[in-house]
């Protein structure tokens, strides 16, 4: 990807609120798309290598990369209260627990950010 | 040969006999908070149904009143639910793996959790045209009120729960159009796209949230078929197993880091 296309993946993330949550992992560091266009603007070894990550979808994603961006969701506010026909309303601090204790709805509220990554990468 | 002087030709006329119609049956219970919602949600199924027990009326004992004693096609119901049953008012079970021979020769469609994995598949089983439902818990998310409860009773008038239930309200709605389980089915899941679609280029702040669990939803959303064992697979099931090394679902069972459910 060019500097000018990341530019603009940035722009189209930060309009959904997307642009500040965790979106990959290299070398150890966990990036949001924010830090990706730093380091891409920088022309950073790290940016240089990402221009070409983001050149070869898809993404590879860990579970810690998923749970990371949940705690970040609702740490910077970007979660409403969820309910499930199962019978179950949760707060975004709720949410967050059950994603920690691993229980089926916090597994389903990771797969919820897998999804919404694959649905991001599809547009990219 | 109608005679216009006979009494039981006139009624004929004016209300003709229902066994030469399709009709359909609309459950929806009320007895909990968050019951409002699927309550209110699937009030534009329940109008184009021709009986619809809701609250109270949605109990065990009349549904199989009704299914005994009308020619019902098909059956839509919202409820709280598991993978062995499907329940109405007050939690009661309306639907069983032991009972859900009376649904058979019918188009089914449960709104409610995890039905899909077991009762879905033993309704194939005894007879049951096509039987939609859902192998996950079925999720969506609303606006809080002031004092944390649901903001709006009707979560179709909710920005951001409209989106859920505009979506999957689409499969009954289709079917009541006369279009087949497999046409419905695949405008639910074209519907779903078409709303993430609109969520990604809007300027929602919790649109990022919305997508995600509209993507979940979507995808655990199954057509099982007495045709075919399983008609439609959610498509995303087969996206992460190849995308995402630790997660594996496959016949309904999912397993993530060792854990299964």
């Amino acid at each position: 990807m060019t500097v000018e296309q990341i530019r603009k993946w940035v722009a189209d993330l930060s309009r959904i609120g997307e642009d500040t949550l965790p979106y990959t992992e290299i070398d150890g560091r966990v990036l949001t798309p924010r830090d990706i266009l730093r380091e891409v603007e920088a022309n950073t070894p790290l940016g240089q290598k990402l221009r070409v990550l983001l050149g070869d979808p898809p993404l590879k994603l860990s579970y810690n990369l998923l749970v990371k961006r949940f705690e970040e969701r609702v740490k910077q506010g970007k979660a409403l209260p969820i309910a499930t026909i199962g019978g179950k309303i949760l707060t975004p601090e709720q949410q967050l627990e059950e994603v920690k204790k691993g229980t089926r709805i916090g597994q389903q509220l990771l797969l919820a950010e897998a999804a919404l990554i694959e649905e991001l990468e599809k547009r990219r | 040969m109608v005679n216009p002087w006979c009494n039981r030709c006139r009624l004929a006329w004016i209300f003709p006999l229902r066994e030469e119609a399709i009709m359909r049956l609309a459950i929806r219970p009320l007895h909990c908070p968050w019951c409002i919602h699927i309550y209110y949600g699937f009030e534009p199924v329940a109008k184009v149904c021709d009986i619809d027990l809701k609250g109270s009326f949605a109990i065990k004992e009349n549904v199989i009143s009704v299914l005994t004693n009308n020619p019902i096609e098909y059956v839509f119901g919202v409820g709280h639910g598991s993978p062995d049953k499907f329940t109405g008012e007050n939690l009661q079970p309306i639907f069983t793996v032991d009972n859900v021979d009376i649904l058979s020769n019918k188009h089914v469609y449960l709104h409610s959790c995890l039905t899909a994995l077991h009762l879905g598949k033993k309704a194939i089983e005894s007879g049951v045209k096509s039987y939609a439902g859902f192998m996950i818990e079925w999720m969506w998310a609303y606006t809080p009120s002031e004092t944390g409860g649901i903001k709006y009773e009707n979560p179709l008038q909710d920005p951001q729960a409209k989106y859920f239930f505009l979506a999957q309200n689409t499969y009954p709605l289709a079917l009541a159009k006369n279009k087949t389980p497999e046409e419905a089915y695949k405008e639910t899941i074209d519907a779903y796209n078409k709303y993430i679609d609109e969520l990604m280029k809007s300027n929602n702040e919790y649109a990022g949230q919305i997508i995600g669990l509209l993507a979940v939803d979507r995808d655990g959303f199954v057509l099982l078929s007495g045709l075919a064992a399983i008609s439609m697979k959610p498509p995303l099931i087969e996206v992460i197993a190849k995308t995402f090394a630790p997660i594996f679902l496959f016949s309904g069972v999912v397993a993530w880091k060792g854990k299964s459910f």
